[in-house]
């Protein structure tokens, strides 16, 4: 008998890794080509589509040089809840909204993380459609005129941050599309703030310490976003010390090759954005490390090149447990941790910081 | 330190030979028995109703309800605003009948509507889903879907559920279709035996009629801050409306009540360690007299009157204990049929108690055991000073000292008369609600104060027979003299046997007190033809109410003269639950009535329309210290209702008394319009039999749940349930009579023992076995006589104690005092059978006694 705390495992596992075969259902619309963006319009919410999550990550550091990383992603999740759409309450389920918090403790090596899920209930959690406001609880992003706040985690870890961004967004993908999968609505409506100086307090472990340093944005939206036959994907984002970044994903079939699908960007110092296809990069893992916890084994580190920058890069985590194992009877697990980069372009040394986020590792997922 | 060894060694030898101290053993053991039972089955009851409390209580740690009924759902925004407040579980909750069960008996339910995403993180429960893991769909559509309910597996279990099957619940008369789509294990699980239910608030908020309502609101606060802060910010915060408490104050009333029950309980079961008590002295009281010369051998030996004491002590001190291990081990055995009496009592009377586990705690063990240690000693401290100041030579030559015969009555007399002035100014100390300590001494005292009055009614008794027997046949002039002479021994005998008697035949005065005024009660103010309530009615927090429709269509009916709906709500007054009841007063005061404490129920009624005031219960008088006239100020849904107390009635129900409001004020202060009851009055009574069936026929169709019954049936069940509530008081005191027979018949051996050579010389001069055996019976029927008497007369004040100082304090119920004179005739027959059966074993010993090693017995 498969036993599960009721509440966050089934959901999260659902939310994140299940998305095939949902854009077919009538409420929910596909992402397309042509799309046109529309701001502060689409910092909100979409409730049209099926899924739709606001990431930041970045790397901050103490006045002491203590470094730390952080991640915050809001999801928002449509239900169909084809028997009780009816229902006049207000409890009614239309979205679940879900939030992971993770805080990397590079000095002290510690890792901490905690999630929330929650319907919208009377206020509980939500996201405004007209500009970036989500929240479950006391955890938010809020977009305040030009800046981001950021606020999550409990009394002993906690992030309030207030992010500027350095450069303006970018759409990522092509014509307003970021393709997962060949399919037709296989795809994500997609746009970053790449480069997003932060400044605010952590509380870490109890003790609450003034940070700064970079953060990077994500803003994703779309129906279906992972095909049939694919397994996870690995994402790289790196903010180099020249002030230019890169966005790498591939996306990983079940016989383990890459999806030609798989795509990134380099998003130069004066903020103009070049789109790359998978011929146009190489991702190759390195070295291996197994979690105790959950028994997967994921590539930490890799090489990373793209020949028509003429740069080559090795990537390695800043910590190696910074896996999230949501539930452990449903293993919902993925790796999403602050990593080092460091190589050459055009034969210059260059480093930089960056997150990377590596999922579908963990067998388990599928159930036994 | 030999001596001591030695002396030890012929006092245990002595106790094992002798078969009295068996007896005593077994009379002792039963009391403590008794005793450790009923506190086992208490603790039992009590910690599976805590059990499943706090389960459900879980991580809770301040819950908010409204004062005058559900929550608006907009307050969480409010309550969101504090900074300590972490987590939130708003709550919409209903008691509803399943409307069929393959059991055949339609169960009752606790439904919860809640927040299933995080309900988890408020109270342990586990759900078992399928083997596969659900896909997406499957997942919300099993949870979201406005059909899916959680069933617990030992209910599942129970009426043979499984996942994906149907279960109907019953609501106004109509059927609310659920699915079974999940079994929830773990310790929520386990409350209300397993009757409790999980729905998704949405579908509980659109299914139960709640839309936008909470009933309550379960909060989990931040950790370093109090709680009490808490409450205070948010009360003041939230408004008037708002009651916000700890989520143990939920269930105060009900521990008071069960508290007071179970007190009850062990007082009764303490009669018997009473008892017990008595007999341990009697047995020691007995010894010394037996082994006068023995004493008196070792006193000549150099033996210390310290010495002897402590050697008495000690055989009071071993009976004690082993009494006290025995007592423990059945009532251990006992207390496995005492908990099932209990917790079905306690569910039919306050609050319904999942099959309480039986669980021995070793404590109570050791109370029991420690019990009879501290009673023993206690009872032996007397016969062993007794044996202490025997002068040796006295003791030798057997000869009863001047202080054998002559027992100073008088004194003993005065001192029971003293203790009856103490008791009395005891029962008259002001009264307090809860615990009747003074009544419970009181009680103590006048039992102590009767005892010391035997000696003298023995003597007084005496003299009349012997002047009553003047020409009767010798065994009963010879079983006189007998009874005067050994005072000192039959004394403590007839007492603890008077002592049973008296708190049996006070507990039958007070039952049939009580059920006198009940049956008074219910004749008088249930008037009504036909009752109609839906089938979970009689549960007590049932949700289930009747169709809209069905009020006035009974109405239209030919045959009806008038009905009455009554509806039956809990607001919260004074902080504290209090039920409210709406009815149509008019057609009550036309056809029904209330036992007002003053004024005739129709005047006082008509009033209270008139003036838009309540009429409230005694009890609810007492509970709050409210007098007719007080202003009061009621929470509604719109604001606070003024009103006034126009009257206070009598009523005996065990929900912490009532309020009662013309129906119409229900509908506009709180927009209630729900019926529980139709009280229907007929044209023509004689036949409320015929239209019971045509009500059947119209509304009562199985599945509606809808439940007619006539007056004389109803209170036929009301009686049922009064009836079961007493059995156990009743277990409890022929328990009590047992162990005072077994001194009895303890007495009787010792007596014939002693008289070995009497009885010897008896038979000598031509005495045949029948008349020796009649010798005996006479004496104990004496015995049973005296007990009798005195046992009557301390049964009534003691019953009086019972009625107006222990149970109004307790219960707050004033119940009218009915001396049924038939008890004398019953306890008369009680008595004296109870006495011969003691006397007949020892009777027939004596007359097996040989002539020849009798009469060469010196």
């Amino acid at each position: 008998m498969n036993k599960y705390r009721l509440g966050y495992a089934l959901f999260c596992w659902i939310m994140l890794f299940q998305f095939q075969a949902f854009a077919e259902s009538g409420r929910f619309e596909k992402a397309r080509t042509g799309y046109t963006y529309n701001f502060p319009r689409d910092h909100g919410s979409h409730p049209d589509f099926l899924i739709e999550w606001w990431y930041f990550t970045g790397n901050l550091t103490a006045k002491n040089g203590a470094p730390y990383g952080y991640e915050l992603t809001f999801f928002r999740r449509g239900i169909e809840n084809t028997q009780g759409k009816n229902n006049p309450s207000k409890w009614t389920v239309r979205d679940i909204y879900l939030a992971h918090f993770a805080v990397t403790d590079i000095g002290n090596k510690t890792f901490y993380y905690d999630e929330k899920i929650s319907r919208e209930g009377i206020g509980k959690a939500g996201a405004l459609t007209d500009k970036m406001e989500v929240w479950i609880d006391r955890w938010s992003a809020v977009q305040n005129g030009e800046t981001m706040l950021l606020s999550a985690g409990d009394k002993s870890w906690k992030l309030d941050l207030t992010l500027t961004p350095l450069k303006p967004l970018v759409i990522q993908g092509e014509g307003g599309i970021s393709k997962k999968g060949e399919v037709d609505g296989a795809a994500s409506h997609y746009y970053s703030f790449t480069r997003l100086q932060s400044k605010g307090t952590l509380i870490v472990n109890g003790e609450e310490v003034s940070v700064s340093g970079l953060s990077w944005m994500d803003h994703e939206f779309g129906s279906a976003l992972l095909g049939d036959g694919q397994v996870g994907w690995d994402w790289f984002s790196i903010q180099l010390d020249d002030g230019s970044e890169y966005m790498f994903y591939q996306i990983r079939e079940k016989d383990g090759q890459k999806d030609p699908i798989s795509s990134g960007s380099i998003i130069f110092p004066d903020g103009t954005k070049q789109h790359l296809k998978a011929k146009d990069f190489t991702l190759t893992p390195q070295a291996f490390w197994k979690s105790p916890k959950s028994g997967a084994t994921y590539p930490l580190e890799w090489t990373l090149s793209v020949p028509s920058e003429r740069l080559r890069l090795s990537a390695k985590p800043a910590l190696k447990d910074q896996e999230l194992v949501t539930n452990k009877s449903t293993r919902v697990v993925y790796w999403e941790g602050a990593s080092l980069f460091k190589g050459e372009k055009d034969g210059q040394a260059i480093q930089g910081k960056g997150y990377i986020e590596l999922t579908g590792y963990a067998r388990a997922l599928q159930g036994k | 330190m030999t001596q001591k060894i030695l002396l030890q060694f012929i006092s245990l030898r002595h106790l094992l030979r002798e078969k009295r101290t068996w007896l005593t053993l077994i009379g002792v053991a039963l009391g403590i028995s008794v005793f450790v039972s009923i506190r086992i089955a208490n603790q039992s009851v009590l910690s599976a109703y805590h059990q499943s409390v706090d389960a459900f209580t879980g991580e809770t740690t301040i819950e908010v309800v409204g004062r005058s009924g559900p929550l608006d759902e907009i307050l969480l925004m409010d309550i969101r605003k504090d900074p300590d407040v972490l987590k939130i579980a708003p709550i919409v909750q209903s008691v509803l009948p399943m409307a069929s069960g393959k059991s055949g008996r339609g169960e009752i339910m606790l439904v919860m509507g809640v927040d299933l995403l995080q309900e988890a993180s408020f109270r342990p429960f586990e759900v078992a889903g399928e083997e596969k893991p659900l896909d997406l769909t499957t997942a919300f559509d099993a949870l979201l879907n406005p059909e899916s309910i959680l069933l617990t597996r030992t209910f599942a279990e129970r009426q043979g559920l499984n996942i994906g099957d149907p279960f109907p619940l019953r609501k106004e008369g109509a059927l609310l279709d659920f699915k079974v789509a999940g079994i929830i294990e773990g310790e929520v699980a386990q409350t209300r035996g397993g009757n409790i239910a999980f729905i998704d608030i949405a579908a509980a908020q659109w299914r139960l009629n709640k839309l936008g309502l909470l009933d309550r609101v379960d909060l989990i606060t931040a950790d370093g801050v109090p709680v009490e802060t808490i409450i205070s910010r948010l009360s003041k915060q939230l408004g008037e409306s708002v009651l916000v408490r700890h989520p143990q104050q939920r269930n105060q009333q009900v521990e008071k009540m069960l508290f007071s029950f179970q007190l009850n309980l062990t007082a009764l079961s303490a009669i018997s360690l009473f008892v017990g008590l008595f007999l341990i002295y009697n047995t020691l009281l007995v010894s010394v007299v037996h082994r006068r010369k023995e004493i008196g051998l070792l006193r000549s030996l150099g033996v210390d009157r310290a010495q002897i004491f402590r050697l008495f002590t000690l055989e009071g001190l071993v009976i004690g204990t082993s009494g006290g291990f025995l007592g423990v081990l059945a009532g251990a055995m006992l207390a496995r049929w005492v908990v099932q009496i209990l917790s079905t009592t306690v569910t039919s009377l306050y609050v319904a108690i999942p099959p309480s586990p039986l669980s021995l705690p070793m404590p109570l063990f050791v109370e029991g055991v420690l019990i009879g240690v501290v009673v023993s000693t206690f009872s032996a401290l007397f016969p062993a000073w007794q044996a202490a100041r025997l002068k040796p030579r006295e003791a030798m030559e057997g000869v009863f000292g001047p202080e054998e015969g002559g027992i100073d009555h008088r004194r003993l007399l005065g001192g029971g008369a003293l203790l009856a002035l103490v008791s009395y100014a005891l029962s008259q100390w002001p009264m307090a609600w809860g615990f009747s300590w003074n009544g419970y001494l009181a009680s103590a005292l006048i039992l102590n104060a009767f005892s010391l009055v035997v000696p003298s009614v023995i003597l007084f008794f005496s003299k009349g027979i012997h002047r009553l027997t003047a020409g009767a046949a010798p065994a009963w002039r010879l079983a006189q003299g007998h009874l005067e002479q050994a005072i000192r021994r039959n004394g403590p005998t007839i007492s603890a046997f008077m002592a049973a008697l008296a708190m049996m035949i006070s507990v039958v005065i007070m039952i049939e007190s009580f059920r006198t005024t009940v049956v008074l009660w219910i004749d008088q103010t249930i008037q009504s033809d036909i009752l109609g309530f839906p089938a979970s009615y009689m549960v007590s927090d049932s949700d289930e109410t009747l169709p809209q429709e069905l009020l006035p269509g009974i109405k239209n009916m030919d045959e009806v003269k008038a009905v009455d709906g009554y509806r039956s709500r809990i607001i919260a007054f004074r902080d504290e639950p209090v039920e409210l009841v709406g009815r149509d007063l008019a057609v009550h005061a036309q056809n029904s009535k209330y036992l007002f404490q003053q004024g005739t129920s129709e005047g006082v009624i008509q009033q209270v329309i008139e003036q838009q005031a309540v009429v409230i219960s005694e009890v609810l008088a007492n509970r709050f210290q409210l007098k007719e006239g007080d202003r009061i100020t009621l929470p509604t849904p719109k604001g606070p209702f003024p009103t006034t107390i126009g009257g206070i009635f009598y009523d005996y129900g065990t929900d912490g008394g009532k309020m009662v409001m013309d129906r119409s004020l229900l509908k506009t202060h709180w927009s209630d319009h729900e019926i529980d009851v139709v009280a229907i009055y007929l044209k023509d009574n004689t036949k409320p039999d015929t239209v019971q069936t045509q009500l059947h026929s119209k509304w009562g169709q199985t599945d509606q749940g809808l439940v007619f019954t006539t007056q004389v049936h109803f209170k036929k069940e009301i009686m049922d349930i009064f009836d079961q509530t007493f059995l156990i008081t009743y277990a409890l005191e022929w328990i009590a009579i047992v162990v005072a027979l077994l001194g009895i018949a303890n007495t009787l051996f010792v007596s014939i023992l002693e008289r070995r050579r009497e009885i010897g010389i008896f038979r000598a001069i031509g005495a045949s076995r029948p008349q020796v055996i009649r010798v005996v019976l006479v004496e104990a029927f004496y015995m049973g006589v005296i007990g009798n008497i005195v046992g009557l007369a301390c049964g009534f004040f003691l019953s009086l104690l019972l009625i107006f100082v222990i149970n109004k304090a307790s219960f707050g119920w004033t119940l009218q005092f009915h001396f049924p004179p038939v008890v004398i005739l019953h306890s008369f027959l009680l008595a004296i059978g109870t006495a011969l059966l003691a006397g007949y074993f020892p009777a027939k010993k004596a007359a097996e006694i040989d002539l020849k090693e009798a009469i060469a017995y010196e």
